[in-house]
């Protein structure tokens, strides 16, 4: 398991947070990213409604699998958590304009 | 980097395989089952003979509920797919819930006459089993095969990268060399059918994922009942005028949709307010007339028998989804072509299997002592017996039950699910009470009887055993007798495999056509 | 055709098979020129391509993938049980 080392040898203690680190970003923030892409997906396509719901969900999976082994794909816990954020921000942030501002 | 990547892929790919290891062997193992389900029910259910007639049956159902359920809210009647012969009628009254469908439904044959068959779920428990679960909230089920889902999707994305030799080893298996072995058989089953493992992971999460991933529904709809309504085309229901008008040939309307459909026959019938004015009969496709799978379903006027407005057609998003339910259900699928969907599914549970037994494997050798395990390690290798032999082995019970309950009993249909359970909790219990080594061979012995038991408890308790199979031309029912003879010997060779190794080298090299259980 | 379509899938695996030094070793107990090793590695792609061709030629595009995909699957584990068997002895 790749992590920064900031001692010669990491405690099993540490290494027990990276993983779980990683396991949250993975699971919770896959789903989470996977979510926010579906809805946007479904909100934000160009097609007919009914088409832009069925095409976010059926991308959804696949969302949810990248995120997931970026996890732990990554450097470290914390870069994951960085990609996750910015993965997620964009499609968060045009969800929440559309549905609350510019005088909905 | 490139190491790093690999080691934590690997990684990835074994704890996600350990953690969810069992319930997809599960998974994998009723699914598979699952694609012969109508020719199980078929066997489940002996009292029904004769060739498949859908007009036949349609008006035969049709009649007995003229008969004994006039007054009803609804109609319907399930028409017998390509590999089954009767079909199924059931009505709701008014006030009444669709689970209490039960207490209405009979069967009827390809002479348009009803049967009296024995009360069973068939094939068709095993078909839930894979994704419902049992004895759990049909919703929790489902959450925990798509999280075992999910984690097979990342495991399968994480193998890959983690093989990049993938190629390389590819046309090899070195037999009896211990963990090299394992992890060899559990390569060549996880790469010869990786186009149907990936491809039935990802379509099983599409299957359900209107639970699993309703987001956009709410971001594009104020009104949920909007996207059913666009998605599914439903019309409002009917509402009841109180005139009484006789219904035009079912027939008729039968003989309509099948021109439309240009020969697809229809899989579902049903007919909403039967005997009012303002009746109508919804006619469905047969869920295997395409690879598109969810079919098109034409209304008609009850009293005229006169079609009504065409459903839209489906978008491209729509028909996606349609071929890939289609695809994992595989009910379009032609003989051939579904022993090898069939095949495929031995393969991917040969490929679970096999992958748990090389976690045991390959910590066996870095055991400080051998003879005193650590918990965790003993816990894996007890439920890998567990349940490697002991679902099968409740698979057989199952069938054995059907054949041995008898056909009067009260709630039938529950006991025979109930021994499934009773027989792989039975294996599961005495597996923890012996030594790995004898639990192995025991228990897979003890699986190769039950399916030899099989037959033999078909040809004593009915007249439809394997010889007068044989005899009549009766495929179906030879084939399942055959079918559970060969899987006895397989798990009995697995079994002697074990037996003749010598001690010092335990569970080294059982031939890879032994661990296809 | 279904057979025709398995034999060239099988044909195609061996091909591809005998065309990597590893299993030439394994099986033969030597290993064959560069030459041989790329004719065997290309005839295997020409096999499983014209494999493919069949398939779709007789259930049009959609099913015959799907049919091409089992008859791979098939295939390669016939070669492959036959190439263990095969070195084994």
């Amino acid at each position: 398991m790749r992590q920064t080392v900031t001692s010669a040898r990491p405690s099993r203690f540490a290494h027990g947070l990276q993983v779980a680190s990683r396991a949250l970003v993975a699971l919770v923030g896959g789903y989470l990213a996977a979510a926010l892409y579906t809805a946007a997906m479904a909100r934000f396509l160009p097609i007919a409604r009914v088409e832009a719901v069925m095409t976010g969900m059926l991308s959804s999976f696949a969302i949810y699998a990248c995120v997931a082994v970026m996890a732990f794909a990554v450097a470290t816990a914390t870069r994951a958590w960085l990609w996750l954020a910015l993965v997620c921000v964009p499609p968060a942030i045009a969800l929440y304009v559309s549905m609350h501002g510019a005088g909905a | 980097m490139k190491e790093g990547l690999r080691q934590s892929m690997a990684w990835l790919h074994t704890w996600l395989g350990l953690l969810f290891g069992w319930l997809l062997l599960a998974v994998f193992v009723t699914g598979t089952t699952a694609y012969f389900q109508d020719e199980i029910t078929r066997w489940m259910q002996p009292e029904i003979a004769g060739e498949r007639n859908l007009d036949a049956s349609a008006e035969g159902a049709l009649a007995y509920m003229k008969a004994h359920a006039q007054g009803a809210e609804s109609w319907t009647i399930q028409l017998p797919g390509r590999r089954s012969v009767a079909a199924m009628g059931y009505w709701k009254e008014k006030g009444e819930t669709y689970r209490q469908w039960r207490d209405h439904a009979f069967m009827v044959d390809g002479r348009g006459r009803k049967v009296d068959a024995r009360d069973t779920t068939g094939g068709w428990l095993l078909y839930r089993l894979h994704f419902d679960l049992h004895y759990v909230p049909v919703l929790w089920g489902r959450w925990a095969v798509g999280l075992a889902a999910m984690f097979m999707l990342v495991a399968i994305v994480s193998g890959v990268i983690t093989h990049k030799k993938i190629f390389a080893d590819f046309f090899t298996m070195r037999l009896g060399k211990g963990q090299r072995s394992w992890l060899d058989a559990h390569n060549l089953t996880a790469v010869l059918a990786l186009p149907f493992h990936f491809m039935i992971t990802y379509t099983g999460l599409v299957t359900l994922m209107s639970q699993y991933m309703p987001w956009g529904i709410p971001a594009a709809y104020e009104r949920p009942a909007d996207y059913y309504r666009d998605h599914l085309g439903a019309d409002a229901p009917p509402t009841r005028s109180g005139e009484a008008a006789p219904m035009a040939s079912l027939s008729a309307m039968i003989r309509q949709a099948r021109e439309h459909w240009h020969g697809a026959e229809p899989g579902f019938i049903a007919i909403a307010l039967p005997g009012d004015a303002n009746s109508v009969v919804k006619i469905t496709q047969e869920t295997g007339a395409a690879m598109g799978t969810r079919g098109e379903t034409l209304s008609f006027d009850a009293a005229t028998g006169i079609m009504r407005r065409l459903p839209p057609v489906k978008g491209g998003a729509s028909q996606t989804e349609s071929v890939m339910v289609g695809l994992h259900a595989g009910r379009f699928a032609p003989p051939a072509l579904r022993w090898l969907y069939f095949f495929s599914g031995i393969v991917g549970s040969a490929m679970v299997a096999t992958g748990l037994v090389l976690w045991t494997a390959k910590r066996r050798q870095q055991l400080p002592d051998p003879s005193r395990p650590y918990f965790g390690f003993r816990l894996v290798e007890k439920l890998n017996i567990a349940t490697i032999a002991g679902l099968p082995f409740g698979i057989a019970v199952y069938f054995i039950a059907n054949r041995l309950l008898p056909t009067g009993m009260a709630a039938r249909v529950a006991w025979e699910a109930h021994w499934l359970f009773i027989g792989w909790g039975s294996v599961m219990l005495y597996v923890f009470l012996r030594p790995p080594r004898r639990a192995w061979i025991e228990s897979l012995g003890i699986a190769g009887a039950a399916f030899f038991a099989v037959p033999l408890v078909d040809a004593a308790t009915t007249d439809r055993g394997l010889l007068r199979s044989l005899i009549a031309g009766d495929l179906v029912f030879a084939s399942f007798d055959v079918c559970m003879l060969v899987t006895a010997s397989l798990f009995v060779c697995a079994a002697w495999t074990i037996h003749r190794r010598p001690v010092a080298t335990i569970r080294v090299g059982r031939s890879a056509k032994a661990s296809i259980a | 055709m279904i057979v025709l379509c398995l034999l060239a899938a099988a044909v195609g695996f061996t091909g591809l098979c005998f065309g990597m030094p590893r299993h030439q070793r394994d099986v033969l107990g030597r290993v064959l020129s560069p030459f041989r090793t790329r004719l065997y590695k290309t005839l295997g792609w020409i096999a499983l391509a014209l494999s493919f061709g069949l398939a779709v030629a007789r259930d049009g595009a959609a099913l015959g993938s799907v049919y091409w995909v089992g008859a791979l699957t098939l295939a390669a584990l016939v070669v492959a049980l036959s190439t263990t068997w095969l070195s084994r002895r």
